[in-house]
């Protein structure tokens, strides 16, 4: 363990660095935000949810309550199976391991724990719900301790399980194959665990006999502790299983990933001239070199498809049901709504960090005679936002056939989600190159989690004005339309009300808010190319 | 002003610490210039003021007639350049990685892979150029850099450690390579740690120190200023001018 200690430590003097240069004043004020808002929070909006918490009731059931959360741990896991595969076999501490004299048992430990943190998240719930729980029954320290325990046990269960997943993979599977496909099968068998959570949960909540022991265990301590060793021990067999596979098979899978045959296609980037030619003569190059890099990682791709599942998911059941007429008016706000949402988080991905993914590689169009707007329309171009564009437009000409939309109702969806998408790409990307750091050591993160958080904030909000500017549309152009029904009956909640109110302010407001996107737009593409051309590599 | 490159005071600080200091150098057209010094002397921080990458704190340099900072495009287009580890795309092939560098120089398709051809054969990696560069060895990667840094003829080519990395043979050929192209009027600026090379390839030699260039001339010229003999090699000078005694050092820690 000194060992795993020695390899982590570099990580603590990394942060401690940061939190050192971190701004104080700034540090100052979120502690005292943090301070005041989680005062405020707890006087407001926890201490009395809290008290329920505290009653026989709550304990059974809070107890299915766990189903949940261990779903939540299995979906997060399965997802990430394809961070666990680069922290496994891609990472850049590999090399140093591997060649260092240390036994494989400590790398293995080592890997184990970088790779717990795919847990982090549903560990952090589950750690809130209990911590809740324990406030409003009054526990004692014993369970809190436990409660660690158990939380622990958790996350070492389910890495170890999708590590030995992935180890075995690895090692049976083409690598190359596993490192692109990998995270695409881990996406779509976590939409299935979604869609089975209903029945799973369903199932669990009929086990009386688990429910009533997990409810007691809650209570006692001992059986707690009953609890937290059975877990503990799954957990131990688990990584003992973990670590037998990685003795077996690691250096196996390493060295198959290395390994290289790929070489594409001739005709691929042969034949790709002709499409070329409308666009200027400096941005060709990006627009190629971005469409090939795209098409050979489709895992990248990912999030546009997954964006489209849930949306499948919900209009999946309505095939064949004979309410399809009576529900029209519905469909179409529900459509037009996720297209709008939706492609937000589908775009995310790969318009904020399309610039910052170069990295050290801005070297290149930076010392080449080439200027920052060129590399910035190149990027925009290049980018996978078309590919978005394209598949709503064709779930829209399906949706609109199969529900029998007028032709003018699917226009309405085509065009605000259109615009949604190639005014919000554009929006996306200069903030994203913006907030970049091209000597960032890892160019994947070369964008932080604030930056993408905010940039998502603003493509929300985009997204909800052109919501509010396709009803307020038709409620002026056509108020006779049966779409207009299922709204009408939310004109007691203001926003909507006032989206229907006579008069032109709405019109106005919305019309003020587009030309305010755009000339955010602008403002964003300005600021991009300025903060590009000083950039020092 | 006759030099192909020429630096008047350039100076770089990186906060307290000046890395490039009031450097004044020049390389004429058709010269071979090596540029030395140990560990951290300021040459890559040099070479990146000169390609554009990072902006002088003071002071300022000419290329091919253009100010670095007035002109910064007229200068880009008369560069070539090749980083110590040329950044590439992984994931594109050595010929979609020259056609894609090409484009940023405005040469079209047909040009890039006519001259893409030529560069790739001349460096042994005819074979690998529709192979993806994540298969490519350092080696490799580095020739590839060279072709793009060739690719649009340039009238000034600045390297930094051009032969790092390269098998016998494969240094062989880019120091000819080198030769051929100051012959034909390119100048040829680079940075390198290996004395034996600035030795055999150099027409003139600049050492760096500090960020401050100590010493600057042909051998005889250098041999001269350190008052050696004519059989002193670069390395003697070398240590003698930056007051190294790396060898003795090293020996001592050894016996340890």
């Amino acid at each position: 363990m000194t060992m795993v200690w020695k390899i982590f430590r570099p990580q603590f003097w990394q942060l401690d660095r940061r939190v050192r240069s971190a701004n104080r004043l700034v540090m100052a004020v979120v502690v005292l935000l943090l301070g005041f808002g989680g005062q405020w929070a707890w006087d407001n909006l926890i201490r009395d949810k809290l008290s329920l918490l505290g009653s026989d009731t709550a304990v059974t059931l809070f107890a299915p309550m766990l189903a949940n959360v261990l779903m939540l741990f299995l979906f997060i896991g399965i997802i990430g199976m394809g961070d666990v595969m680069r922290l496994l076999y891609q990472s850049a501490d590999l090399e140093l391991l591997l060649v260092a004299p240390l036994p494989l048992r400590t790398i293995f430990v080592v890997k184990l724990a970088q790779c717990s943190r795919v847990t982090l998240l549903p560990a952090i719930v589950l750690a809130l719900l209990l911590a809740a729980f324990g406030v409003a029954q009054g526990m004692g320290a014993a369970f809190y301790g436990l409660a660690l325990l158990l939380l622990l046990a958790g996350m070492v269960l389910v890495t170890a399980v999708i590590m030995s997943i992935v180890l075995a993979l690895a090692r049976l599977i083409p690598a190359r194959r596993v490192n692109v496909w990998l995270p695409i099968a881990a996406s779509l068998l976590a939409v299935l665990v979604v869609w089975g959570q209903q029945w799973l949960t369903n199932w669990f909540v009929r086990q009386e006999v688990l429910l009533r022991w997990l409810a007691d265990a809650l209570r006692d301590v001992a059986q707690l502790m009953q609890l937290t060793l059975a877990l503990a021990g799954a957990a131990v067999l688990a990584a003992g299983g973990a670590y037998l596979i990685f003795a077996r098979a690691f250096y196996d899978g390493w060295s198959h990933l290395r390994e290289v045959t790929a070489r594409p296609r001739q005709a691929a980037s042969r034949q790709m001239g002709w499409w070329l030619r409308p666009f200027p003569l400096q941005v060709r190059p990006f627009v190629r070199s971005e469409w090939l890099l795209l098409r050979r990682d489709p895992s990248r791709l990912i999030n546009l498809a997954l964006a489209m599942l849930p949306v499948l998911m919900m209009f999946l059941p309505l095939l064949g049901s004979s309410r399809v007429a009576e529900l029209r008016p519905l469909i179409f706000w529900l459509l037009l709504a996720m297209g709008l949402f939706i492609s937000v988080t589908s775009l995310s991905a790969e318009t904020i960090p399309a610039v910052g993914r170069d990295g050290g590689r801005a070297a290149l169009w930076r010392a080449a005679p080439i200027s920052v707007r060129a590399v910035l329309a190149g990027k925009f171009w290049g980018n996978a936002w078309p590919l978005a564009w394209l598949l709503w437009m064709l779930f829209f000409a399906l949706a609109g056939w199969y529900f029998g939309f007028a032709g003018w109702q699917v226009a309405v969806l085509v065009t605000a989600v259109s615009w949604q998408i190639i005014i919000g790409a554009a929006l996306l990307l200069p903030f994203g190159a913006l907030t970049a750091d091209l000597q960032a050591e890892d160019s994947a993160k070369s964008v932080s989690g604030l930056s993408s958080l905010l940039a998502l904030t603003l493509h929300g909000l985009f997204a909800l004005l052109n919501l509010g500017t396709a009803v307020c549309l038709l409620v002026h152009w056509r108020p006779e339309s049966e779409l207009l029904l299922p709204l009408q009956a939310l004109t007691g909640f203001s926003p909507v009300g006032w989206l229907f109110a006579e008069g032109s302010t709405a019109v106005m407001v919305l019309a003020g808010g587009q030309l305010v996107a755009l000339g955010l737009v602008a403002l964003f593409w300005r600021a991009a190319e300025r903060k590009l051309e000083n950039n020092e590599l | 002003m006759d030099g192909m490159i020429e630096t008047m005071g350039l100076t770089r600080r990186f906060g307290a610490v000046t890395a490039v200091s009031n450097l004044h150098l020049t390389v004429h057209p058709g010269e071979i210039y090596g540029f030395l010094g140990p560990n951290g002397a300021g040459k890559t921080t040099t070479i990146r003021m000169l390609v554009g990458l990072l902006r002088p704190s003071g002071g300022t340099a000419v290329i091919a007639g253009h100010d670095i900072q007035q002109k910064p495009l007229a200068v880009k287009r008369a560069v070539g350049y090749l980083a110590q580890s040329p950044p590439m795309y992984e994931r594109l092939t050595g010929r979609e990685f020259l056609r894609f560098v090409g484009g940023l120089y405005g040469l079209d398709d047909a040009i890039c892979d006519e001259r893409g051809a030529e560069l790739l054969a001349l460096l042994e990696l005819t074979e690998k150029a529709e192979q993806l560069i994540e298969g490519y060895s350092g080696g490799m990667r580095h020739k590839l850099g060279l072709c793009a840094a060739l690719l649009h003829r340039p009238q000034v080519l600045v390297l930094d450690e051009p032969l790092a990395g390269l098998d016998p043979y494969s240094a062989r050929r880019v120091k000819d390579l080198l030769h051929e192209l100051a012959g034909q009027g390119t100048t040829v600026f680079f940075s390198t740690h290996t004395l034996e090379i600035a030795e055999r390839v150099c027409d003139r030699v600049g050492i760096l120190q500090q960020g401050s260039l100590i010493a600057e001339g042909t051998m005889a010229e250098l041999r001269q200023m350190a008052q050696s003999t004519a059989e002193s090699t670069l390395e003697e000078l070398f240590l003698q001018l930056t007051g190294g005694t790396a060898v003795a050092d090293v020996a001592e820690m050894l016996d340890k």
